[in-house]
């Protein structure tokens, strides 16, 4: 990455460290819980392992099963690697490989889990409703994201949210099977299922809270991915112009006449208000608006102003 | 929307906000400098020339109210008035549009109002951009809107507006309220 012209984002690094302590905190009290349930250290330690590599491993592989991506040779769509090829010439860094999906919703995505395993896909949808110069900026931010090994950080973050799932289900097979109660010792299977539901409360709220960690840092990832690659190819508003065709039908801008909508909604009368709030706490990516907010400002700093 | 809107169905009509309509001539130096784009020195109003009282007002007392040539007013093929208005100087051509919205705010028609159009064009002609600022009345607010064919937009460049009018005017932020005007009168 330092080689590389992809500009190093020091927010970006700070916010990978802090999600990665906190991650890694969640981690061994995950861990911490196994182990009081009685399964033995080495089993969880080997299990924890073996399901973040691979996650960590077959990502890419994953990512272009279900997407539905086969890559493809320069023979074949010779416009799409001449466009990674000058991109990868642009930011110093290794080709990746290029795939096409055959689906027609327009989206775009880097996978692999280091550059030299890296998958940058598009689908046919996005090739057929944007401009040459529209399609380079988005593969410029695919890069990007390649450039800051988003696929690897994510991996690791969303991993801890599975186990964490995996652990509350276990948990709750656990309180229901020792609920029926073999032990003579009644007060002590009170305590064991007890002490089940307790881990099952406590792995829900860490799973919980390591969904909305990897969700905004996630969010925050493609505003980098976004700044950077706008600034590689040096026109943010191709980006802008990119994201807004791409994101909603053909883009938000309407084409229905201001006159003809006055006429079938109740146009003349207050307009009910828009909420944001919940979804965007949820949601993997910003908000278009955000986004857009985003490549302003950078046309303008890229102008001088 | 308030319970009482949301319950019973009763939405009041809203009233035009004309305090950024002046704001419009900030916009003039930002798209000279940066797009290289100034006014053709023609904008207009669009409206219903219905009252809220449900009173619908003559072409001859539109002229009347708002003493000015017959020729200014028109009526489009979806039954909207427009009045257009022509300056060579920008700035007494937004006071002269405010006027005139003033006077149909008035005259009761202020919630039939439906949005007054600025229109630039290049300043080195052929140049890029056909470009005109639309203000919604009910929303306070500017959107770009640049025609590039009978019915096609050039978002692009629209959203390139966008990016410098930020600081100047308030604009839509809701994307999709940037409504076009098909084969609008003031050009």
């Amino acid at each position: 990455m330092a080689e590389s012209n992809i500009r190093p984002d020091h927010g970006l690094s700070v916010r990978m460290m802090i999600t990665i302590v906190g991650l890694m905190f969640l981690y061994i009290i995950i861990a911490v819980v196994m182990i009081q349930l009685g399964i033995s250290v080495a089993v969880t330690t080997i299990f924890c392992g073996a399901m973040l590599y691979a996650q960590y491993f077959f990502s890419g592989k994953i990512a272009m099963f279900s997407m539905r991506a086969h890559e493809v040779t320069p023979e074949e769509e010779p416009e799409l690697h001449r466009i990674v090829d000058n991109l990868c010439q642009l930011a110093n860094m290794k080709k990746p490989k290029v795939g096409v999906a055959e689906m027609d919703l327009p989206n775009a995505f880097a996978t692999g889990r280091n550059p030299n395993n890296a998958v940058v896909c598009v689908t046919r949808g996005i090739m057929h409703r944007l401009s040459t110069d529209e399609l380079e900026a988005v593969l410029a931010h695919e890069i990007s994201h390649v450039a800051h090994r988003d696929v690897a950080v994510m991996t690791i973050a969303s991993g801890v949210g599975m186990l964490a799932g995996m652990v509350s289900r276990m948990a709750m097979w656990g309180a229901m099977l020792g609920g029926g109660g073999n032990s003579n010792d009644n007060n002590n299977g009170g305590n064991i299922v007890l002490l089940e539901i307790a881990t099952m409360l406590v792995s829900m709220v860490v799973g919980f809270v390591a969904f909305l960690l990897t969700m905004s840092l996630s969010r925050y990832r493609e505003l980098s991915a976004d700044r950077a690659g706008a600034i590689l190819i040096g026109k943010p508003q191709m980006l802008a112009s990119a994201l807004v065709r791409i994101t909603g039908d053909m883009g938000k801008i309407p084409r229905t006449d201001l006159r003809k909508a006055e006429g079938m909604n109740a146009f003349f009368f207050a307009p009910a208000l828009s909420g944001g709030g919940a979804s965007s706490l949820f949601a993997t990516h910003p908000s278009l608006q955000k986004r857009l907010d985003q490549l302003n400002k950078i046309e303008r700093e890229l102008n001088g102003q | 929307m308030s319970l009482r809107t949301a319950l019973f169905g009763k939405a009041k009509p809203v009233k035009p906000n004309l305090e950024y309509l002046l704001a419009a001539s900030k916009s003039f130096d930002v798209l000279r400098d940066e797009l290289h784009l100034v006014s053709s020195g023609v904008a207009g109003i669009c409206f219903k020339s219905l009252t809220t009282d449900g009173v619908v007002h003559t072409d001859e007392e539109l002229v009347e109210m708002l003493k000015i040539n017959p020729t200014a007013l028109s009526t489009d093929e979806l039954g909207f008035k427009w009045i257009v208005e022509g300056n060579t100087d920008p700035e007494a051509l937004v006071t002269q549009l405010h006027n005139s919205a003033s006077v149909l705010e008035q005259n009761g028609i202020g919630s039939n109002m439906l949005c007054a159009v600025f229109a630039f064009k290049p300043l080195n002609p052929p140049g890029q951009g056909s470009l005109r600022m639309v203000y919604l009345f009910k929303r306070g607010t500017y959107y770009p809107f640049s025609p590039s064919g009978e019915e096609t937009r050039d978002n692009e460049f629209e959203l390139r507006v966008q990016s410098f009018l930020g600081g100047a005017l308030p604009l839509e932020q809701d994307l999709s309220k940037w409504m076009p005007l098909w084969g609008l009168p003031v050009n």
